[in-house]
């Protein structure tokens, strides 16, 4: 039986897990063990060095950088700063370097007239660090969206950071994360022949009883040392009652990544209270299915009669003109041709405003996008946009729909061009 | 800030961008001078509802709360618009918002990068130094002042592709970014794949929290409730029951409106505009409360006029005062944008000699017509306004700078300048207004429009 209070002491620890980055498949700790001895390279031996990790997205590569980190200010004698940078967040060379000034020296304002050269700016900032009778500090370099950093122009801070670890100066350590394999050809080759050429590769999970074990090693971390919850856990994955190790099979067919995996188990675990102290299974099967689900075909369901004909006119346009853009005098037009030959009085749209209201809908749901060109000196009705689903996708969830026999045989006339 | 919470938002075009910096300024400048320093900005639409209870929406509620209190990285709420997603999320919100710092942003307010990051930070920060210019110093001043928990909400979160996506990576990630401290919510009208889709691999998968679409009876029952919080004093001067407004909503209002239009701020505003007149009998004493079929039969030709109303697009010929040659010159500039040139001689012409019967080619191609209206230059527009208002006088200045106010009220546009060319104009002014305006002037329009 386990403690009341236990469960509220699991679900936290099981919750930090799942927000974190910090979960790693089992087959990285080769790559685990070379990182690391990496970094005690840097660190304690003052070499300076570089890697980039390629892995595709979910793979763990961020969990596996902080897990060494965290190792190596366990083991390191020498003390060293981290120094993180995205490449969604330094959108320029000059962002980054302020990025890197702060967080380097953060006592010191960096005014403008400092910023001179790159490569000036970079050595003042390593003179600043070392100054004072400290030891020489490493310095380590995570560069997250490494591929984002090739695109800044002339890859100017990829070369001083290069071209600084491979200096006596300070010893520099640059991990990039990527999930581009073409990393290499995205560098210049200035850059490139800096650049020390070890790559890493994740792969994330490789088999289906991998991903298994992942999970549950998801919903049993190291924290929690009760044995009783364990157990619980992998026979609630590898019973045969419920359908939970075929759904993930499923699952795992299209998606490996470990971030969908988490996303869909959380929802069972913000559910554990003190009076459900078991993994609620039904809930659990149902999140799983959810991950197939389509909400375009619900929220097509929901459109009103008008809004539904309008997208199958549209739609019509499309295969008669091969995917053009198109607008909505047009779609009105094509519209008007069912009135009069097929749909009767009854189809017919009393006023234009409806239909642009209608249209508007269509666009707020993102089913219909108008092109990005400017044209902001274009009348409403005429503005240009195109349909954003598939046609076939759309054909299919028409025919659930709720309409008018005369309509619904219009609709699927379309397929015929 | 009572004028400021009724202002009744138009039509849902990303392009209502009439919060402007100042007002921004101002207002949350006066939310933060408040009691409570750091209260979140609410939204300006008076159709979500800040009741304590959303009717139909108490899972979805419970749902949100239960996710909210675990802090998740990344939730991503959709469903079809006007299906509870503000009001149910509100909702879960108020009962946090004494311990946890919210903030919520709107995308159809923000047409700036600089004005997402103020929105945001004068919201969770109370003082802020200065509007950072770009994404690191946002993330460094989050990073730097943030000292606990925070929810961020992101009401039409699929507008942001437009605005910038590098910085809607950047949002999707705050939660690392920040050390695990800002939560954020995306509330979308649109489905995730489709958001997903334009953005390439780059987004994280979120937590998807569907709302689904309020079947027949539900929508019923919240256009009841609502029309009964709101119309408090009419319902008690009558004395309306729930019954007889629900018998109202039903006949008069979801099932003449449905197969238009399936947004529940569109009929909860009609059913609005409409109960005046569908209780006038009542209120005169000619029919009881009990007499539905009568009142509706009542009410129906009025509905008729209201459906032509739909939309909010019918302001737009009652503010068009202009004086005489004014609109001569708008009547010529669409006829101009419309009628294909080579027929001009056709139309305005005074009528020669029919000897010769030149065959003109009429037929023009469809497509041409559908694409929009053309451009002309302007000694075209002068031509057919001296044929039009068959004076013979030749346009003078005043002419001239009637399209120049024209241009300026944004009825004609100006295209393009080439500088070894003539100015260009195009008419943005449809049919139907143009129509009014020659009846109005006593131009026979039917006998110079080309109709295809």
């Amino acid at each position: 039986m386990v403690k009341r209070l236990d469960i509220e002491s699991i679900r936290s620890a099981i919750l930090q897990e799942l927000h974190s980055t910090s979960c790693i498949p089992k087959n990285c700790e080769a790559t685990g063990s070379q990182l690391q001895e990496l970094l005690l390279n840097t660190i304690d031996r003052g070499e300076g060095n570089s890697v980039i990790l390629v892995g595709p997205r979910g793979s763990g590569k961020s969990a596996l950088t902080n897990q060494t980190l965290s190792m190596a200010k366990k083991v390191c004698k020498n003390p060293f700063i981290m120094v993180y940078l995205n490449g969604f967040v330094c959108v320029d060379d000059q962002q980054a370097l302020k990025e890197i000034a702060k967080q380097l020296c953060p006592k010191e304002e960096l005014s403008e007239v400092n910023l001179g050269s790159f490569a000036s700016t970079m050595t003042f900032l390593l003179e600043t660090l070392n100054s004072g009778d400290k030891e020489r500090q490493s310095v380590v370099f995570i560069l997250d969206e490494f591929d984002l950093f090739t695109q800044h122009h002339n890859q100017h801070l990829l070369y001083n950071l290069f071209d600084l670890s491979q200096s006596k100066s300070t010893p520099l350590a640059v991990i990039g994360l990527t999930c581009r394999q073409d990393i290499m050809e995205l560098m210049e080759k200035r850059v490139k022949s800096r650049f020390s050429h070890r790559q890493f590769f994740l792969y994330g999970p490789t088999s289906i009883d991998q991903y298994i074990e992942i999970a549950t090693d998801i919903l049993s971390p190291n924290t929690i040392s009760s044995t009783e919850w364990k157990s619980h856990v992998s026979k609630v994955f590898s019973s045969p009652s419920n359908k939970i190790r075929t759904y993930l099979e499923r699952i795992y067919n299209y998606n490996r990544s470990i971030q969908t995996l988490k996303n869909c188990l959380t929802w069972a675990v913000v559910e554990l209270t003190a009076d459900k102290p078991k993994l609620n299974e039904e809930l659990l099967e149902e999140k799983l299915i959810e991950f197939f689900k389509d909400n375009k075909a619900t929220m097509i369901r929901s459109l009103s009669k008008l809004e539904c004909c309008l997208l199958i006119s549209i739609a019509r346009l499309s295969t008669k003109y091969a995917n053009q853009p198109f607008n909505l005098e047009m779609a009105l037009h094509e519209y008007n041709e069912f009135v009069t030959f097929e749909g009767g009085k009854m189809a017919a749209i009393p006023n234009q405003s409806l239909a642009v209201t209608a249209l508007e809908k269509l666009v707020s749901c993102q089913l219909v996008r108008v092109l990005s060109s400017r044209q902001s000196k274009v009348q409403r009705s005429y503005k240009l946009m195109y349909l954003n689903i598939d046609l076939v996708d759309f054909m299919t969830i028409v025919k659930t729909c709720n309409l008018p026999a005369n309509a619904q045989k219009w609709a699927q006339s379309t397929l015929n061009f | 800030k009572q004028w400021y919470q009724r202002r009744v938002r138009g039509t849902r075009s990303s392009a209502s961008g009439t919060l402007s910096e100042a007002e921004s300024d101002a207002s949350a400048s006066s939310m933060k001078s408040a009691k409570n320093k750091r209260k979140r900005v609410k939204s300006s639409d008076t159709m979500i509802m800040e009741v304590d209870e959303v009717l139909h929406r108490e899972d979805i509620v419970k749902d949100i709360k239960k996710m909210l209190a675990v802090y998740p990285p990344f939730l991503f709420i959709t469903g079809p618009p006007g299906s509870g997603k503000s009001s149910s999320i509100n909702n879960a919100v108020t009962s946090l918002s004494e311990t946890v710092k919210i903030a919520t942003v709107d995308m159809r307010d923000v047409l700036k990068v600089q004005g997402f990051f103020h929105a945001v930070l004068s919201q969770l920060i109370s003082e802020p130094s200065r509007i950072p210019d770009h994404t690191s110093d946002f993330v460094r001043s989050l990073n730097m002042s943030l000292d606990g928990q925070c929810v961020l909400i992101v009401e039409h979160g699929h507008l942001f592709n437009s605005l910038n996506s590098l910085l809607f990576c950047t949002v999707t990630r705050l939660y690392q970014l920040t050390c695990n401290k800002v939560s954020v919510v995306l509330v979308s009208d649109s489905p995730w794949d489709l958001i997903y889709s334009s953005n390439g691999s780059t987004l994280t998968h979120p937590l998807i929290l569907y709302v689904p679409p309020y079947t027949r009876q539900q929508m019923i029952d919240v256009i009841t409730q609502h029309l009964l919080d709101t119309e408090t004093e009419l319902c008690s001067e009558l004395g309306l029951t729930n019954q007889v407004m629900k018998s109202y909503v039903t006949t008069c209002i979801y099932d003449s409106l449905s197969p238009y239009t399936s947004s529940i701020r569109e009929m909860m505003r009609t059913s609005r505009r409409l109960l005046p007149q569908y209780v006038e009998p009542l209120r005169k004493g000619e029919l009881k409360m009990t007499d539905t079929i009568k009142l509706f039969q009542r009410v129906q030709s009025v509905l008729v006029d209201t459906m032509s109303q739909l939309g909010c697009l019918a302001g737009f010929k009652s503010g068009l005062e202009l004086p005489y040659n004014s609109r001569v010159l708008l009547i010529c500039a669409f006829l101009a944008s419309h009628n294909p040139a080579r027929l001009d001689k056709r139309f305005f012409c005074k009528a020669k000699s029919s000897r010769r019967k030149v065959k003109t080619r009429t037929t023009a191609k469809l497509s041409e017509v559908l694409k929009g209206p053309k451009t002309f230059p302007l000694d075209r527009l002068l031509a057919i306004f001296s044929a039009v208002t068959q004076d013979g006088t030749i346009p003078c200045s005043d002419v001239l700078i009637s399209v120049s106010s024209l241009v300026s009220l944004n009825l004609i546009v100006k295209m393009s300048v080439d500088l070894l060319d003539q100015p260009k104009y195009k008419c943005l002014v449809p049919l139907p207004v143009v129509q009014s305006l020659a009846k109005e002037s006593g131009v026979d329009l039917e006998r110079f429009y080309f109709n295809y």
